[in-house]
């Protein structure tokens, strides 16, 4: 098994993946940030075969074109080399139905996006501990 | 009997005729002169009885139709009881083959019979020839003349009289109302249907103006029968004319003038009953009316139902896509204040204070606009709902609130209701944040929750010790974006009323309050308990 590092953000809006990854650059034990636009790309970027370490989380906003996030969510739980990535929903819907529709399809998590500059950081702040405690699990291989 | 002439007995000159007409009969029937004289001698003896002692006296002569012929004189005499009779008859009878009297009932009458030899040859056609016979015989006296033409005239104007009856029968038959007008215009004649109708005589209805009897809607330039009929026109007409009960029914009304050369023109003309046709002319047009309103009124609902869903469709999309830039500009506000605060002045620091509430303001009012066209957008999921569990729900998520204000609420127990707690839920949050948020200064808010059940329906007070509200503006309350205070007083998009009244009549309730300004307010929930009721 290869080793995983770092974190798959898919959201098609640039200001929210600034705005990520600014807030990841500011926090302890920052965690390198690959950006895709939607579904599609994200699932391509996944199962390409020069890519060696896959990321220790997604973080994928809702509504996007070409495949949503809860699509791209379904299509990482069935496929059995990426089941095991926890997905966590980034979004600013803070619809409750939509909520349990993507945990039951097992999001690890569904943050809504910050609204502050100090919410923000609290959100990499958040993810970055994720990633640490499952490459801690993990160890080397 | 075949009747051959008649002789009314009233005085002497009567007699002679009444002997002359027997010998007459006699002889034309063919009988002996001596056995004219007897027929003849006998009739004059009865006759005489009469014209001295009788009454109403009439002689017929004819001829008998048994088959054994007679030539009969039967005389007609009401009083013919009268005892100085008897004498004249018992001669009669002697003369005669035949004497028979009847006294029954209205017929009083003697009948004398003389057999006439080969009788059964008389044929009816000879009974015609006898009896132009008597119809032309010369008069034997100027009083035969007299007397001839005086019957004539009785006999023509009894013809006239049964022609009358005959044509009043017709008129009274036909179910058409009648009438005839002379040349002025004045009624000379209605049938017994126009009578019944109108309730009014000849004379009465001559008396009256006949435009009253006609509705006001359908009266005719003319104002009087007069004028019509100085028109010398027919006329045909619909109009509705009242009868004597006062109700107006749909006639056709036809008049018509009847020239006559040298006489004043005379007038016919009837009215028919059409009310029955007219009124299921104006019931097939009223429906037609009534389909085409309903058409217009089916196709102004789907018109309204889909520019209502684009107008839902509308703020759902625009509060949605709204959120997006607004989320940046507050976070780039937050970000720039936690970057770069430290190093703007006063001033400035005031500017991007004032830019954060405003775009603080506008997240609210994207948020409450999106949940209004939600609210409408969803289908009510109707699940038994205990209201006192959606209550206190409510009340803790006010919690921090209530507990800064100091306020205080109580809550009585609720039933469980049919109803989609979601909406529920926020109804109760709306009406519960007005409470806490419309307090006086310096007043802890006091909120009472009650709730009384009566005809299967629930009505929730939420009462308050706050500012309350004049209820001149109670109407406006409940509508979209109304405000009663001033945004720098009370933070508000006038918009959580307006939900809260959606959400009841989803649920088939109503919401209203009452209030005095300064003194509380009182908002009242009506919720039935049954939503399929």
């Amino acid at each position: 098994m290869t080793r995983r590092s770092g974190i798959l953000l898919v959201d098609d809006d640039r200001e929210d993946q600034f705005i990520f990854c600014d807030a990841m650059n500011s926090v302890d034990n920052a965690q390198p940030v690959h950006t895709e636009t939607n579904g599609v790309d994200a699932l391509r970027y996944l199962s390409s075969k020069e890519h060696q370490h896959l990321p220790c989380v997604i973080l994928a906003d809702l509504n996007m074109p070409k495949m949503t996030g809860s699509e791209l969510l379904k299509q990482v739980k069935i496929n059995n080399n990426l089941k095991h990535i926890p997905v966590v929903i980034y979004t600013t819907s803070v619809n409750e139905m939509e909520r349990q529709a993507c945990l039951g399809l097992g999001a690890h998590a569904y943050i809504t996006k910050p609204l502050t500059y100090s919410q923000s950081i609290e959100v990499a702040q958040m993810i970055a501990r994720l990633c640490r405690e499952l490459q801690g699990r993990e160890g080397f291989h | 009997m075949y009747d051959l002439t008649k002789v009314t007995l009233e005085n002497e000159m009567d007699l002679v005729l009444a002997h002359k007409r027997s010998m007459k009969l006699a002889e034309i029937a063919g009988l002996s002169l001596s056995s004219q004289t007897t027929f003849a001698t006998a009739v004059s003896e009865v006759a005489r009885n009469t014209i001295d002692n009788g009454k109403n006296g009439c002689l017929t002569l004819g001829i008998s139709d048994e088959k054994k012929r007679s030539i009969v004189a039967c005389i007609k005499d009401d009083n013919l009881n009268d005892p100085r009779n008897k004498e004249g008859l018992n001669y009669a009878k002697r003369l005669v083959d035949k004497l028979s009297i009847f006294t029954e009932q209205a017929e009083n009458a003697i009948e004398l019979y003389q057999y006439v030899p080969n009788g059964d040859r008389i044929s009816i056609q000879q009974l015609d020839q006898w009896r132009s016979i008597f119809r032309n015989e010369p008069p034997v006296s100027p009083y035969d003349e007299i007397k001839r033409k005086s019957e004539q005239l009785k006999e023509l104007a009894e013809k006239i009289k049964q022609s009358e009856d005959h044509y009043r029968m017709l008129t009274d038959n036909i179910p058409l109302m009648m009438f005839s007008l002379d040349s002025e215009g004045k009624i000379t004649y209605i049938n017994k249907w126009m009578l019944d109708y109108f309730g009014l005589s000849v004379d009465e209805l001559n008396k009256i103006d006949h435009s009253a009897l006609v509705h006001y809607e359908d009266r005719p330039a003319e104002q009087t029968i007069r004028a019509i009929v100085e028109k010398e026109e027919s006329m045909k007409a619909e109009w509705r004319v009242r009868n004597q009960s006062g109700h107006f029914l749909w006639h056709l009304v036809y008049m018509s003038p009847i020239i006559k050369a040298g006489a004043s023109t005379e007038w016919f003309g009837f009215l028919v009953d059409i009310h029955a046709q007219k009124t299921l002319e104006q019931t097939l047009r009223d429906n037609r009316q009534l389909k085409e309103a309903q058409q217009q009124l089916e196709y102004n609902i789907r018109e309204l139902n889909r520019s209502n869903e684009e107008l839902q469709q509308f703020a759902f999309v625009a509060s949605h896509d709204l959120q997006e830039p607004l989320r940046k500009v507050i976070f780039y506000s937050d970000y720039f204040q936690s970057k770069l605060g430290a190093q703007l002045d006063q001033k400035s620091t005031a500017y991007l204070k004032g830019m954060m509430d405003a775009s603080h303001r506008m997240r609210i009012l994207i948020k409450d606009l999106l949940a209004f066209s939600q609210v409408d957008k969803k289908a009510l999921e109707l699940k038994p709902v205990h209201l006192e569990t959606i209550m206190n729900e409510a009340i803790s998520d006010y919690e921090v609130v209530i507990k800064e204000k100091q306020a205080v609420v109580t809550v009585a127990a609720l039933p469980v209701i049919e109803g989609d707690g979601t909406m529920l839920l926020r109804l109760f949050e709306n009406l519960l944040s007005n409470g806490l948020k419309y307090s006086r200064d310096s007043v802890s808010p006091v909120i009472t929750i009650n709730a009384a059940i009566k005809n299967e329906v629930v009505l929730i007070e939420f009462r308050d010790n706050g500012i309350g509200f004049e209820e001149e503006f109670l109407p406006k309350m409940f509508t979209l974006f109304q405000r009663l205070h001033g945004k720098d007083k009370f933070a508000g998009t006038g918009l959580g009323l307006a939900i809260c009244r959606k959400i009841a009549e989803m649920h088939k309730g109503s919401i209203t309050a009452k209030s005095h300004l300064n003194n509380g307010s009182s908002f009242f929930v009506s919720l039935p308990l049954k939503q399929n009721q």
